[in-house]
């Protein structure tokens, strides 16, 4: 799995999830990580089942069936203002996100193992409050660090 | 002991499944409970849940289908409330018969 430096936003602030996914999805097209049809089924598969978790910080988790991937990745946003999701468990509810984790994977392996590090990380709040006081070159070299070593 | 069936299913089959199917595996080997675990998407759950015992859901999709609860598994992903989520699993499994 990848996470490269131009798909990682810090302090990012957009006006909906629209916006930032858009511009998320745009720049893995730009890296030929995924299809030229990503946003749209991002966007679809969250309209059908949300992906938005009300954890002590709350996270989303959009990704979409692995056709659309040509090589796995992670895009991460911190978002300055939270920005609105539907709920995972109730999608009749809204969760105002702080954190973006945007998922490209094809199956296999490297899949749970990648989410179980979201989960794990994004439901350590002293973690992520240590992570979001740091400045952006290390908050990617942390998360770098993070996602991509075993 | 029967083995018990579990159909674990989310939007695209992939993706929360997955992992839901690793933390219930290891609970249920913990627990020495017998179980074959089939994974799914929501579009599919209907057939699978059949001769199932129990539906794990990554969403409340419904609280059952052809009568079998279905157990809703976010605490795994939002971090809270893990612990009670396995106990209604392990108690559920264990007074089913």
């Amino acid at each position: 799995m990848e996470f490269y430096k131009n798909c990682f936003y810090s302090n990012v602030t957009s006006s909906s999830k629209e916006e930032l996914l858009s511009i998320m999805s745009q720049q893995l097209v730009k890296n030929k990580l995924v299809s030229e049809n990503y946003y749209d089924k991002i966007m679809e598969r969250e309209e059908k089942y949300p992906t938005g978790i009300q954890a002590e910080v709350e996270f989303a988790m959009p990704h979409t069936d692995p056709e659309y991937v040509i090589k796995d990745s992670i895009s991460v946003a911190f978002l300055n203002k939270p920005v609105m999701f539907h709920n995972m468990s109730e999608p009749e509810l809204i969760v105002p996100v702080k954190i973006v984790f945007l998922l490209a994977f094809s199956k296999g392996e490297k899949h749970l193992e990648a989410l179980q590090k979201i989960v794990q990380l994004a439901t350590d709040a002293a973690l992520i409050k240590k992570l979001l006081d740091y400045d952006e070159e290390k908050q990617y070299e942390f998360l770098n660090e993070y996602f991509t070593n075993n | 002991m029967e083995i018990k069936e579990i159909v674990i299913a989310c939007g695209a089959g992939v993706a929360t499944s997955t992992l839901v199917n690793k933390r219930v595996s290891d609970l249920l080997e913990k627990s020495k409970i017998k179980a074959h675990i089939t994974q799914c998407t929501y579009t599919e759950v209907n057939g699978f849940a059949k001769n199932a015992d129990l539906i794990i859901a990554s969403s409340r999709i419904a609280k059952e289908i052809n009568g079998i609860p279905v157990f809703v598994a976010i605490p795994y992903i939002s971090g809270i409330g893990i612990e009670e989520f396995e106990e209604k699993i392990i108690n559920y499994l264990n007074q089913k018969k």
